[in-house]
């Protein structure tokens, strides 16, 4: 079959009109010249009428406009399966759009429930615990400027719960830990930064060191973020987030997530139920490990979910609707514990 | 009506000895939608890696389906080249979202104005890119304004444009600037954008938002005094929820359709403006399609897109490209030939298109459409 296509001369846009015939993988041209296929290359092609652009070894380029469909059965008949389009081919294939999309459902599918999780803690530990604290560093200093101010502890009252804090910190032999207290904003809540900076803010301390144990209950606070730091769950939070966020503006060129997703995650560090529940279960363990009663953490977080129902919930209550299911699982991880030592 | 013949006219008696040089799209919207969707993904599945090929694979398929006199446009980028970009626009984003993460205020200051600052360095090397690999008959396109010179314009531009009302000037100046300044082969571009053109669409633009606001408080102060009136006291709370939710939503249409309105209306005559007397050498590119019927392709285009949530938006633009390719046409006079010679020398980063484009500035078809 013969084809009409236009020669484009080198170097400038004067062209002719010849007629191409494919003979033996031989490119024919109507005014004599030949060109063996293998060295003539062809442009990337898009649709399936999409025109061909064939760059001559001479220079010239031939455009092919007219059955193109013809003309592609003959010319990649001729050449070796690595040259034959295949991107062009998956497009103009009648199911590659359901294809495309199936797989991608599977990925975002795979991607949401585990993917990301695991690639954030694979990352995470992956991370030293000095790069670990020199970000923790950073952060810190960066709270004061969203308004947050961080302080060393001050008062006697703080003191005490500091120095449970450290007391409990070398029981956990985790290799950084700091104890800082936020002024403002004035809200109950404590909250672990990556690098092992635990935060309490002095309402907090205020509000339950008067009580009946109330020490003892801001201790079971303060296991429980060392859960979060000997699990690094914060690091991961803030990796995972990143991932996500860096994802996002890769594929949608918004940079605007990024720096979105960063001050929203530091305000709520919202952990997963599942991070929740394993520093509970690291707090019971150490306390009774240093033998401490698990009883009035408990009971403080009985309190705080009785008191705060809805809105502004502390960090350690942030898995709100599950509460009583956490509280339950506590309380029966501290009888098998008792049980435990006794049987010992 | 009387338009359309005013300039028709014009173009019959302008050149009465002139060669007419057909422009057509003759790619099918649909099929490009479903290439669009597949590249779109594959980015997804690849985590954005994939991107420069996708991109460089839609514009082909515009490219490659826009015929003139027979030939047709070629894009000649290489999507190695446009990775390379990506990663370091990528290294510069993750070093602001670093910056982010950790609050690093002074790093996230000194990267934005870094950012702003090398605005119109980007530009330009968006408008040398875009130019260079834009092919026609074996020919490549080239933009030859130099970084200080662009620089400058681009400051001037802005001043001029700080003034709501001088804005057409701005553009004007802005086109005529870019056409000088850019050639395929030997033959350089001019444009002439009209005045009138331009000042039209501003006001039309102002004028539907103005109108439609006006409309809008009328509407709202007419129904709100009818249900005061003739609703008993206990009923109106009770209604008021369902009120103020039907409000939200028929003034959020109406908010969206007024803008848009006004957003094609600019549109529309801004581009009849450029390209409507464009010439390349001495070959002159006429529209064949009045401004108001260029706006409602573009109204069409905005409103169809936020209804189907951005998924229609290839089908839609390749259907516009059509409609304006389809009525266009290049008109030689009689005697002069379009023939150039290639003048393209070397390779453009493509870091001011992917840098542009990741921080959400559109200039892809900004230069087109
Ligand atoms: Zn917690």
């Amino acid at each position: 079959m013969k084809f009409k296509a236009q020669l484009i001369r080198t170097g400038t846009s004067e062209r002719t009109e010849v007629f191409v015939s494919i003979e033996r993988k031989v490119l024919r041209l109507s005014n004599g010249d030949s060109y063996p296929i293998g060295e003539v290359s062809v442009g990337e092609r898009s649709g399936v009428n999409s025109p061909f652009f064939i760059f001559l070894p001479s220079g010239q380029q031939l455009i092919i406009t007219e059955n193109v469909r013809e003309f592609a059965d003959e010319f990649y008949k001729h050449l070796p399966f690595y040259r034959k389009n295949w991107l062009h081919r998956f497009e103009t294939w009648g199911k590659s759009l359901l294809v495309s999309v199936l797989v991608l459902i599977a990925a975002i599918t795979f991607w949401l429930t585990k993917g990301s999780d695991m690639a954030a803690e694979w990352l995470a530990n992956r991370i030293s615990y000095d790069l670990e604290y020199e970000l923790g560093k950073h952060i810190l200093s960066g709270l004061s400027t969203l308004g947050w101010t961080v302080r060393k502890p001050s008062t006697s009252d703080e003191k005490r719960v500091e120095e449970l804090f450290y007391f409990l910190s070398e029981q956990a032999e985790v290799k950084y830990a700091h104890f800082y207290v936020l002024d403002k904003p004035k809200i109950v809540n404590a909250f672990a930064i990556p690098g092992g900076f635990v935060v309490f803010t002095s309402e907090m301390i205020d509000d339950y060191i008067s009580e009946e144990d109330g020490l003892e209950a801001l201790g079971g606070v303060a296991a429980h973020e060392l859960g979060h730091i000997k699990h690094r769950h914060s690091l991961r939070i803030l990796i995972k987030s990143a991932l996500v966020a860096s994802i996002f503006t890769i594929l949608t060129g918004d940079v605007s997530i990024v720096s979105l997703g960063m001050a929203q995650q530091l305000l709520s560090l919202a952990y997963t139920r599942k991070q929740e529940e394993e520093a509970d279960a690291y707090a019971i363990t150490l306390l009774m490990k240093s033998y401490l009663d698990p009883e009035p953490f408990i009971e403080l977080m009985q309190n705080l979910k009785e008191k705060y129902d809805t809105d502004e919930v502390p960090e350690f209550l942030q898995s709100h609707p599950h509460m009583s299911k956490r509280i339950k699982k506590m309380r029966q991880l501290m009888e098998q514990l008792k049980k435990q030592d006794f049987q010992e | 009506m009387s338009d359309e013949l005013t300039y028709q006219d014009q173009t019959e008696k302008d050149k009465p000895e002139s060669r007419k040089i057909p422009i057509q799209f003759i790619g099918s919207p649909r099929e490009y939608w479903k290439i669009y969707m597949i590249n779109l993904a594959l980015t997804i599945l690849t985590l954005g890696l994939y991107r420069p090929w996708a991109k460089v694979r839609q514009y082909k398929y515009l490219y490659n389906h826009l015929l003139v006199d027979g030939i047709p446009m070629d894009f000649t980028a290489k999507p190695i080249r446009l990775l390379f970009g990506q990663l370091i626009v990528m290294l510069f984003f993750g070093l602001y979202a670093y910056s982010q993460i950790t609050i690093n205020v002074t790093l996230s200051v000194i990267l934005i104005l870094t950012f702003i600052l090398m605005l119109p360095i980007l530009m330009w090397l968006s408008y040398r890119f875009f130019f260079r690999y834009t092919q026609w008959s074996g020919v490549s396109m080239s933009f030859t304004a130099s970084k200080s010179e662009f620089y400058l314009e681009t400051i001037i531009n802005s001043l001029v444009s700080i003034f709501f009302i001088t804005v057409p000037l701005a553009q004007r100046r802005w086109f005529k600037f870019i056409a000088r300044n850019a050639f395929w082969g030997n033959k350089q571009l001019s444009v002439n954008p009209s005045l009138e053109k331009l000042y039209t669409g501003l006001g039309l633009y102002i004028g539907t938002i103005a109108g439609g606001i006006f409309i809008f408080f009328t509407i709202l102060v007419v129904v709100m005094g009818v249900a005061t009136v003739s609703m008993p006291e206990e009923n109106l709370s009770n209604m008021s929820a369902g009120f103020v939710i039907g409000f939200t939503i028929l003034g959020l249409l109406i908010y969206l359709s007024i803008l848009f309105g006004g957003m094609a209306f600019l549109k529309g005559y801004t581009v009849h403006a450029i390209y409507h007397g464009l010439k390349i050498g001495s070959a002159k590119l006429k529209l064949n399609i009045k401004p108001l019927r260029l706006s409602w392709e573009y109204l069409k285009l905005y409103v169809l897109t936020i209804f189907s949530f951005g998924f229609a938006y290839p089908y839609l633009f390749a259907k516009l490209l059509a409609t304006i390719a389809n009525n266009a046409h290049l008109e030689l006079p009689e005697g002069e030939s379009l023939l150039t010679r290639d003048m393209a020398t070397e390779e453009v980063s493509a870091i001011g298109v992917e840098a542009l484009d990741d921080a959400g500035f559109d200039i892809d078809f900004d230069i087109g459409l």
